[in-house]
């Protein structure tokens, strides 16, 4: 029993040891400023973490990594890069950039958008959808870029045959010939026939809707056919949506629901 | 909009000026950059663009503040006026900004500057920060001012465009990074977003756990959650495994909020390992997935070789097959050291894609050349020089050019 008692003393005593060790190293590591490493190697910065305890950083893909390192309150960026270090890679700025970072216009542009951007960033917009927006804002830069093009060369698959180009029946008129108050006539209750334009369209915009601000900043064409009060009042709320619709109404000034309803 | 705000930040900075002691500074670091930038754009319009940027810094010895900027002016000379870009005089100011520090533990920001909140990451504001870290070990920053967008060529602000933030983090435990934050953004007066973030990691030299999730409290969503590992088992070597959640949010004051979205997921996988000079590998896959089933696999694999001291080269190569396209692309470059003054680099992109709205089964090509190279005209000057070419669907020849002094004080 004495001796029981005796290994846990111990072991208490270790791990007190072991926490004032590591408060200690910490609170004397806090005190070091990488202002003096600034002009060091990668691989010698990383050697010095090494014996220190702290894990290695600024490997190949630093550039997709360093988003948690620099929400570190302070950061430690700021003792070795200015900000306009972080300003030319996110903002276009061109003071720091290195010779192979590319140009759109005035602005630099990061390695990550590469060869024929115009073509490719489509699809890289859809590796992770929130990416674009972390540097870009959709209804302003990219549709102030966008709306230079003619439509007809930025449509995405479910655009090519749009429900206006469709006819209501074999050799019949247009669906663009008629106006939204004559939709319920033909589709009662927001019916719609199966596989249409409506299902891959549907599939798009859930997928990546804030791309469809990029072309449609105000989203005056959704209403055309989502809205309450017209057309075919068909109903784009996702699930659940009496339990947030409240506080949505109610954060946005009741000006965003009184649009359809 | 931009220009008038450059004109009163300009003013403003003139105000910050005529404060004391300027003249012997402790520290005063200023770099200027004019450069011309020439070729097609977008639409194929040609464009020469004069720029000019201007960064400094000044401490001035024995005062408690110190004033930031950052900004540029350009002019497209071609004035061609149906390019994708205006071709009008104008200016953006990146940051200026005073910090001062009255007191130990406390300290202020004010004027045009960025906080990197976890709630939302990279906001720049024209207003107020102010830190206090009186409290051991906790470093609390509030932030206060205008929402500043930026668009193609300008601003987007409207009246009532202003943002409200807190963050609280753990100070002092190098070993140790845990951080909670809150920010409003307001939309013409009305609430748009309203988040906590939260970030968390552990740094050591073997194993570093790390999360961050943002909280959306209007939908009630997990609007971004990353959870992951960093692993170093050897010397050289870092792996990482790691899972990334995001669910699109809108301001409360658009359309698109009401909107029924996806989530989206990520499941990665990395490594990189460094030998002993000159070679290190590095690869990276990810499970990319949408809620219905829609996946995309996503793979990276390349090596940086330095088979001289003077001479570094990357190859890299990138596929990637599923949702929305795919897309198979190398990149090679190199930099070369010529001396203490001469920097060479030069790279080619190469990138073969096919969208599913394409009416042909065949792949699209694309191609980047570049040459370019650095002199160090005198200690504080330097040359750049940077020709490149595009060859694509678009454009049998697309060349742009620029080249730029830079001097610093």
């Amino acid at each position: 029993m004495g001796s029981l008692r005796k290994e846990a003393a111990v072991i208490k005593r270790t791990l007190l040891g072991v926490f004032l060790a590591m408060v200690f190293i910490s609170i004397a590591l806090a005190l070091t400023d990488h202002r003096e490493f600034q002009k060091l190697e990668i691989k010698e910065c990383n050697s010095c973490h090494k014996s220190s305890g702290v894990n290695q950083n600024h490997g190949s893909f630093w550039v997709k990594e360093h988003r948690l390192y620099a929400e570190k309150q302070p950061s430690n960026c700021s003792q070795c890069h200015q900000d306009s270090f972080c300003m030319d890679c996110h903002k276009g700025g061109g003071t720091e950039m290195s010779l192979h970072t590319s140009t759109s216009g005035v602005d630099y542009m990061p390695r990550s958008h590469t060869t024929d951007f115009r073509e490719i960033h489509p699809i890289r917009a859809l590796d992770d959808p929130k990416s674009c927006y972390r540097c870009h804002d959709a209804k302003r830069f990219c549709n102030e870029c966008h709306s230079k093009f003619n439509p007809n060369d930025l449509r995405i698959l479910s655009h090519r045959r749009g429900w206006s180009d469709l006819e209501v029946s074999s050799g019949g008129p247009k669906h663009s010939t008629f106006n939204t108050s004559q939709c319920q006539i033909c589709h009662p209750n927001s019916l719609l026939p199966k596989h249409q334009w409506s299902s891959v369209h549907a599939r798009e915009a859930r997928k990546n809707l804030p791309a469809c601000q990029t072309c449609h900043p105000d989203g005056n064409v959704c209403i055309k056919c989502h809205s309450a009060k017209t057309g075919l009042k068909v109903n784009p709320h996702p699930r659940g949506w009496s339990k947030i619709s409240g506080r949505l109404n109610e954060a946005s000034g009741r000006r965003t629901c009184v649009i359809c309803h | 909009m931009s220009w008038l705000f450059f004109k009163l930040w300009c003013c403003v900075f003139v105000a910050f000026s005529l404060l004391p002691s300027p003249l012997y500074a402790e520290s005063i670091s200023f770099r200027s950059s004019t450069q011309f930038l020439w070729g097609d754009d977008l639409l194929g319009k040609s464009q020469g663009i004069l720029a000019q940027y201007v960064r400094f810094s000044v401490k001035p010895e024995g005062n408690l503040y110190s004033i930031n900027g950052y900004m540029r002016a350009w002019k497209d000379l071609t004035e061609n006026g149906e390019g994708v870009r205006q071709d009008d005089l104008l200016g953006r100011i990146y940051y200026l900004y005073l910090d001062l520090n009255p007191a130990e533990g406390i300290s202020f920001r004010f004027g045009r500057h960025f906080v990197n909140y976890s709630a939302s990451p990279f906001s720049i504001v024209d207003g107020l920060s102010v830190s206090f870290n009186k409290i051991p070990y906790i470093n609390i920053t509030a932030t206060t001012g205008r929402d500043v967008v930026y668009s193609l060529d300008s601003e987007y602000s409207r009246d009532g465009n202003y943002l409200i933030g807190v963050n609280a983090s753990l100070d002092g435990f190098p070993f140790l990074q845990l951080g909670a934050s809150y920010i409003r953004k307001y939309d013409e007066s009305e609430i748009a977003r309203d988040r906590f973030g939260f970030n968390f990691r552990y740094l050591n030299s073997l194993l570093s756990p790390y999360t961050e999730i943002r909280y959306d409290t209007i939908s009630q969503v997990v609007d971004e959650a990353i959870a992951g590992v960093d692993l170093f088992p050897i010397e050289g070597l870092a792996l990482k495994g790691e899972f990334y959640h995001s669910y699109p949010i809108f301001d409360t004051t658009s359309i698109y909020s009401v909107f029924a979205v996806d989530r989206y997921r990520e499941y990665l996988l990395r490594a990189d390992y460094s030998f002993e000079k000159p070679v290190t590998l590095f690869g990276s896959y990810v499970r990319q997935a949408y809620q219905d089933g829609e996946n995309t696999d996503n793979y990276i694999i390349g090596i940086n070789l330095s088979p001289l001291k003077e001479l570094k080269l990357t190859v890299s190569t990138n596929l990637r097959r599923g949702f929305g396209g795919n897309i198979f692309g190398f990149e090679i470059s190199g930099d070369y050291s010529s001396g203490k003054n001469l920097l060479l680099s030069a790279g080619v992109q190469y990138d073969a894609y096919h969208r599913p709205f394409f009416e042909h089964e065949d792949y699209d090509y694309a191609h980047r050349l570049w040459i370019g190279g650095r002199y160090q005209v005198s200690k504080n000057a330097s040359l750049i020089l940077r020709l490149e070419d595009n060859i694509n669907e678009n454009f049998d020849h697309r060349p742009l050019g620029r080249i730029a002094l830079t001097w610093d004080l």
